[in-house]
């Protein structure tokens, strides 16, 4: 009876968390426990909820248990791995997702997990393998079409990564990754009234996400005049590798050295300190401009909070 | 049928270290408006605050801007002294050590913001680096100039 009852628990928490409700999940998964510590997968899924509400403690515990309930399911070290991911802690976050990869050999989500890692750690070359395995694997699961979508927007491919995150959308409508990168996407191209409308439709979908919020922040600053023309210069400068970055606004600064210093020698003191002064202003502008974006974007994530019991 | 709530335990206080934490931005600020020094010094600091899974790199990165800069201050001090390089010259090819001390706080500003980004997205609380900044500018900036003017520490830590 208790076991049919934990199972039934279990499953619902799952479909739970599928539609998002993870302090419910949370509580029916605790149910669980009560009924019975001993149940592995229990364990392994309420890490990964914990995860989601910032409970990175209490998580790495119940991955520790799911671990040694059951250390062959490769369920439990993927929870163990989503769970060092949060913590900051990527060797073990990747030691986790390759064995849950080499106990689970054919699944697509022990390999969107390493693909995700990879992609947060910044190891875009080393990422994209393991997206498209997830992708070749399942290829109409929308979480793995939107991971791909989101690795091509930070490899600073707009316009694949939007046709990615659509197919991922007309799969499920409501995969909120494949929601924030159509987004994002869309915003990069240029078009801001329809990045609006997909901000929108986001924060309709899940109005707690930070990732959400922060496109529709950035829409607002891309739309604001006096924060757009950094929002264009920092989309620029951000869509690459971070080498290119960091050769680019190293090189801008060389450029204007080189063009002052130039200017004096050549007997043009005034132009050469107009140089300076626009340089300057142009500084303190891309300093300022992040400031209220993050301002923004904390506002709005104070207007958010979701009833415990959601 | 009686059912025992499993517990959870509550989450620990974060450390006095943690605590420290702040955006990269602000040792950025440092590194440009108070002096390299104090640029790296705040990278190292916020690598261990943020637990930073790349703190190795940081601090290796930290030790390639040093040994970079010195390397090419004396090479081109070399230079100088052999009359490859004119006076004339030289100044724009010691933009060059300024140049290599600049990518690698960028490098480091790259490095650290992707970490801050997790930090804060699972509920890590940031402090603003703000007022440390003005307390460098106005109280530490001018006596560490001073004290390092004219050497070859000033052109590697300023």
């Amino acid at each position: 009876m208790t076991a049919a009852r934990v199972t039934y628990l279990v499953e619902q928490a799952q479909q739970q968390m599928g539609r998002g409700q993870v302090d419910m999940a949370i509580a029916t998964l605790t149910e669980a426990l009560g009924l019975d510590p001993n149940v592995a997968r229990a364990h392994a899924l309420l890490a990964v909820c914990l995860r989601d509400r910032n409970r990175l403690t209490a998580a790495a515990l119940e991955a520790g248990a799911a671990l040694a309930g059951a250390p062959q399911d490769p369920f439990s070290h993927y929870a163990a791995g989503a769970v060092h991911e949060a913590r900051r802690e990527w060797r073990q976050a990747e030691q986790h997702y390759q064995t849950a990869i080499e106990l689970a050999p054919e699944a697509d989500w022990t390999r969107r997990g390493l693909g995700r890692l990879y992609l947060v750690w910044g190891r875009l070359r080393d990422a994209k393998p393991w997206l498209d395995a997830a992708c070749e694997a399942d290829p109409e699961d929308a979480a793995n079409l939107a991971t791909l979508a989101h690795w091509h927007l930070e490899s600073g491919d707009a316009a694949r990564a939007e046709a990615i995150a659509r197919e991922a959308l007309r799969i499920d409508p409501h995969e909120s990754e494949a929601l924030v990168v159509l987004g994002y996407a869309v915003l990069r191209q240029g078009r801001v009234d329809e990045a609006l409308e997909h901000a929108a439709w986001a924060v309709q979908n899940d109005p707690s996400d930070r990732a959400t919020l922060s496109l529709l922040v950035a829409v607002k600053m891309r739309k604001n005049p006096l924060t757009g023309l950094w929002f264009r210069f920092a989309t620029f400068i951000g869509s690459g590798s971070s080498t290119r970055m960091v050769l680019l606004l190293v090189g801008m600064y060389l450029a204007v050295r080189v063009a002052s210093m130039a200017l004096g020698d050549f007997g043009q003191p005034g132009a050469a300190n107009a140089v300076n002064f626009i340089w300057l202003g142009f500084c303190v502008y891309t300093w300022f401009a992040p400031m209220l974006f993050q301002r923004a974007l904390r506002k709005e994530l104070e207007q958010v909070r979701l009833r415990p019991d959601y | 049928m009686s059912t025992q709530r499993y517990q959870l335990p509550d989450e620990p206080r974060p450390g006095a270290l943690t605590q420290a934490a702040v955006d990269p931005m602000w040792p950025m600020f440092a590194f440009i408006l108070v002096g390299a020094w104090m640029g790296y010094l705040w990278f190292a600091l916020n690598a261990f605050a943020l637990g930073s899974p790349t703190k190795q790199r940081e601090l290796g990165l930290i030790g390639v801007a040093l040994a970079g800069s010195a390397l090419a201050f004396f090479g081109l001090a070399g230079a100088y002294e052999s009359g490859w390089l004119d006076p004339g010259s030289l100044k724009y090819a010691l933009l060059g050590v300024i140049a290599i001390k600049l990518a690698c706080a960028y490098g480091l500003h790259v490095m650290q913001s992707r970490v801050f980004e997790l930090f804060t997205y699972f509920g890590g609380q940031a402090k603003n680096g703000a007022v440390v900044l003005v307390l460098g500018f106005v109280m530490l900036k001018a006596p560490v100039a001073k004290m390092l003017s004219g050497g070859v520490l000033g052109v590697l830590l300023q």
